[in-house]
């Protein structure tokens, strides 16, 4: 599952992404208008940043912006670093693994073979996904409306 | 319509790529390879063709494989030479996988009228593609007609070497043998070069130098850790990446594993790993963390490591550490000189020779590689950011001058290094060139016209 961290750094990432070129965002911008604390945020954009997605500048015109184009930065691999490993259940990854408590034998556990399957599907779309076809999904999204709004 | 293929350079990534064509495609009739090969032996190119038992291959049999579908391929035609196999987990010299090779492209079984592959021992001097194939120009002044040709040009070696040492794939000449010898350079090739004077009876004193005296690490027998790419941290920064494996395999020692498990369990993954490190990442890599990886994922095996380490505690191999300076020959040998790590001071060694044991660095420009050359000049090519190779795009088609894929041309191998970075070792050029094989034997609209006639 999506933890409020995953999703709060994806709204940061999402709004840095629609930054002209060379243009920073401070955190309070950010927070102000995705609605998220500015304590947490900038603990999120604090993990951002040394995982190497964010950089920040201080001073005047300072803050925050991506390290890289928008479309070489997938949402799975951002998720990876605030979340952990993509695993819905946590015996279905090998590094943050945990053995259920009432598991006599996870080779056979049917629900965790199911979920290794859910995981490679999970990290297919996720890691196929930019920030850049995120904002175009928002973009078609808006064109949709737009148009059925104009037929009406 | 048949489909003409041409590959250039007959080392271990062309003949892969050969094999894994002949193999895929099902109406035998309807494709041709041309093998373009400038070297006397086809099948071995640097890696294969040394003539010593000694040098062992640095892989299990059981990973060597042509064929990722198959993997008892290899061992099973051990068996059938009558080569023992230990059970797919022993380490053969790596002249008899030369010869594997070469017999893999030798013989066809089912051998029709025209043979499918044809070799051609000529240096190939450019290409020239157009909308519907590539002209494909050899040494002589032919020009081979294809749909489609491959660079398997290797690492690009072009003759060329540091002043003062020897190239390691070259004859050695006789030496007084008494006399110190000097590696620069402490990897595998400095293990290939110990072997060589172990067995030749030096005595006097092997010295190996490099920065930080880093030796391969040994091979012992592996369970590699099932990683999937859901619990890697892809795309982050050269440095949270490394303190993610340390601890991952602090933790996964500390649970009584081994830390081969995890490199070798990331082995499947280095590729895509590669592909999304950043840009500076990756020049921060390849300068600071290469030689610890590389000693670590590289490894020698068990019978070469005892040598080594025999050597070293006899004092007859000596390991220093320290930055190499100049090589510059006397009249009774060569001179070495190198600052020990640490200080300021340079030494000098005093040797009857000197080996450059570095491995294979970055291009250097302009080539002596005709062929590569050309490509250059004419824009049909530019060198990855890294300057390892010539730049490829995600299908391994050739990036031109203005950055446009060329729908032509393909690339396997060290020459895809800017791409892949892991693509040296049979286990990733027999990947890469299965999605070759199936790239361009399923590539649509092929049926719409027959390749240029040949021009002059
Ligand atoms: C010493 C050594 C040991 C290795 N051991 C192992 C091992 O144990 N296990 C493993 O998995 N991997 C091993 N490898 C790695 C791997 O197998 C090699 O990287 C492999 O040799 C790469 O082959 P290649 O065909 O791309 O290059 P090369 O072997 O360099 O062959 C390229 C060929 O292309 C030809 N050529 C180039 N330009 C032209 C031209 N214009 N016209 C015609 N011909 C041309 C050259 O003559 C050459 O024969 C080893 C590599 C080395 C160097």
């Amino acid at each position: 599952m999506l933890s409020m961290k995953g999703k709060y750094g994806l709204k940061a990432l999402y709004h840095l992404a629609g930054l002209p070129p060379g243009v920073m965002a401070q955190s309070i911008e950010i927070s102000e208008k995705h609605g998220i604390s500015k304590k947490f945020l900038d603990a999120i954009l604090a993990d951002l940043r040394h995982s190497g997605f964010v950089q920040t500048r201080k001073g005047r015109g300072g803050g925050y912006c991506l390290t890289r184009s928008p479309d070489s930065i997938m949402v799975g691999h951002v998720l990876r670093v605030l979340d952990g490993p993509l695993a819905p259940i946590h015996c279905a990854s090998r590094t943050a693994y945990h053995r259920c408590h009432d598991c006599p034998d996870e080779n056979a556990c049917a629900v965790r073979l199911t979920m290794l399957e859910v995981r490679e599907a999970i990290a297919a779309v996720l890691d196929n996904k930019s920030l850049t076809a995120m904002r175009q999904m928002v973009e078609d999204e808006k064109a949709d409306l737009d148009e059925v709004l104009a037929a009406s | 319509m048949t489909l003409h293929v041409a590959i250039i350079g007959g080392g271990a990534s062309g003949t892969l790529a050969a094999a894994h064509l002949l193999r895929r495609r099902s109406s035998p009739e309807r494709l041709r390879i041309t093998l373009v090969e400038s070297r006397e032996d086809v099948g071995c190119g640097i890696a294969y063709s040394t003539d010593q038992s000694s040098h062992l291959l640095n892989t299990r049999v059981h990973n060597m494989s042509a064929f990722p579908e198959e993997p008892e391929h290899f061992a099973r035609w051990l068996e059938r030479q009558g080569l023992s196999s230990g059970g797919g987990l022993e380490f053969v010299p790596r002249k008899v996988y030369g010869r594997y090779l070469t017999e893999l492209i030798a013989a066809e079984p089912n051998a029709s009228a025209v043979p499918r592959l044809r070799i051609v021992k000529q240096e190939c001097t450019g290409l020239r593609p157009h909308e519907h194939g590539v002209e494909v120009a050899l040494s002589d002044g032919t020009v081979l007609p294809s749909h489609f040709a491959i660079l398997a040009t290797g690492y690009c070696r072009d003759g060329r070497h540091e002043p003062g040492l020897d190239d390691p794939w070259s004859r050695p000449e006789k030496h007084d043998l008494a006399a110190p010898v000097v590696l620069v350079g402490t990897g595998l090739t400095m293990v290939d070069m110990v072997m060589s004077l172990l067995d030749s009876g030096q005595s006097g004193p092997i010295y190996a130098l490099s920065r930080r005296g880093l030796l391969p690490q040994p091979h012992r027998v592996t369970k590699p850790l099932k990683l999937s790419t859901a619990d890697i941290p892809i795309g982050t920064s050269l440095a949270y990446m490394m303190h993610w494996l340390r601890s991952t395999i602090r933790s996964h020692e500390t649970a009584g594993g081994n830390w081969r498990d995890i490199i070798d369990g990331l082995r499947p993954h280095t590729q895509m790993l590669w592909r999304h490190l950043p840009h500076e990442s990756r020049g921060r890599f390849l300068r600071h963390a290469s030689s610890l990886w590389d000693t670590h994922r590289h490894r020698m095996p068990p019978a070469s490591a005892d040598r080594i380490a025999d050597a070293q505690a006899s004092g007859l191999l000596r390991i220093i550490r320290g930055h190499f300076q100049e090589a510059h020959r006397t009249a009774h040998g060569t001179n070495i000189t190198y600052r020990p790590s640490g200080s300021r001071e340079p030494l000098v060694l005093e040797a009857s020779h000197a080996i450059d044991c570095r491995g294979f660095g970055r291009l250097s420009l302009p080539t002596k590689n005709r062929l590569i050359q050309s490509l250059l000049d004419d824009g049909l090519a530019r060198v990855d950011t890294l300057k390892l190779g010539l730049d490829f795009d995600k299908h391994d088609a050739l990036v031109d001058a203005n950055g446009c894929s060329t729908a032509r041309v393909f690339g396997i191998g060290p020459i895809t290094r800017g791409s892949h970075w892991e693509i040296t070792a049979v286990p990733d050029i027999r990947e890469q060139a299965a999605r070759l094989a199936e790239l361009l034997l399923g590539t649509p609209g092929l049926n719409e016209s027959a390749p240029r006639r040949e021009t002059n």
